[in-house]
């Protein structure tokens, strides 16, 4: 922010200040403070559980379909709700088409990590996530679906 | 099946994108571009061999990484192109290009296109447009750099 500005001359305000030019984010600031009351409310400890175990769900749900291979973790091992895998014989952006068309949604591609994808052999996986809105019910729509696909495709 | 694939998951297209024609290399290509789609990593390298008698294509060869859509879209493209002039080739690019910009609306000439015409529901799905074009645009740039030359 400035004080005086002239044709010749321009003052500005002590940092920070100087660096905070135009309107503040208000309603991002105010969203913020209530999205951390929501979760502290629901609890850190319960919200990381539920992820756990979904990504349990998910990951061994994946790994005995035949033809899926998941890259990561194996079943077993904690990790965050998410699973990015293979299909064998379907192409990543094939895959995630038909279960868009089921009103699932992945996200296909090289997920910003091409050098691993390469190392794995792999041009593109398919990753779902999931989180403390997610349900068991939502996992299982979604490990229905891959047991669908390689069928679809002709691959399986 | 749901419902919402079958026009863009033709039977046309899953048989082309299981059993391809024109997938492999091709020796004594005149020929050849790569071409490469950044958002979803599919590539393809198209060559393109004329008889030099008639300057008619004789085989139009590929090879590539992708999904179903792009692959099938080579395959059939490598059926149609064998036999047809530049000029020929360049006027089905144009109206395979038109009919993928219809967003499903368009009217594609069978005649003009064959299989090709499988690709008008694809035209409705805006992101997988650019895998339906890959090896066509591939093609293109193989008959500029043909013409180029005569």
């Amino acid at each position: 922010m400035i004080t005086t500005v002239t044709m010749e001359k321009t003052d500005f305000l002590p940092a920070p200040q100087r660096f905070e030019a135009g309107t503040q984010p208000v309603s991002q600031a105010v969203a913020f403070g209530e999205a951390i009351r929501y979760l502290e409310a629901v609890g850190l400890p319960a919200i990381e559980a539920h992820e756990e175990r979904l990504a349990e769900r998910l990951v061994s749900g994946l790994s005995v379909i035949p033809g899926i291979r998941v890259v990561g973790p194996p079943a077993g091992v904690s990790r965050s709700g998410l699973a990015s895998f293979d299909v064998a014989g379907a192409h990543a952006h094939d895959v995630g088409q038909y279960l868009d068309a089921q009103g699932i949604a992945v996200r296909v591609g090289h997920h910003c990590a091409q050098p691993l994808h390469r190392r794995l052999g792999l041009t593109a996986t398919t990753r779902a996530s999931t989180y403390l809105y997610s349900t068991d019910d939502e996992v299982d729509r979604l490990l229905a679906g891959v047991a669908e696909v390689r069928a679809y495709f002709g691959v399986a | 099946m749901p419902d919402a694939l079958a026009g863009l998951y033709q039977q046309v297209i899953l048989d082309h994108a299981k059993a391809r024609t024109g997938d492999g290399p091709l020796d004594g290509a005149d020929a050849e571009h790569y071409e490469r789609n950044p958002t979803c990593g599919d590539e393809i390298t198209v060559r393109v061999a004329l008889d030099p008698d008639t300057g008619t294509i004789t085989t139009l060869a590929w090879q590539g990484d992708g999904c179903s859509i792009s692959m099938a879209s080579a395959s059939v493209l490598a059926e149609l192109a064998p036999g047809l002039t530049l000029a020929e080739l360049a006027e089905r690019t144009d109206a395979f290009r038109a009919m993928m910009r219809s967003k499903g609306a368009g009217e594609p000439d069978e005649d003009l296109l064959g299989d090709a015409v499988a690709f008008q529901g694809v035209s409705k799905f805006v992101m997988r447009v650019k895998c339906a074009m890959l090896s066509w645009v591939a093609a293109e740039a193989c008959s500029t750099q043909l013409a180029a030359r005569a």
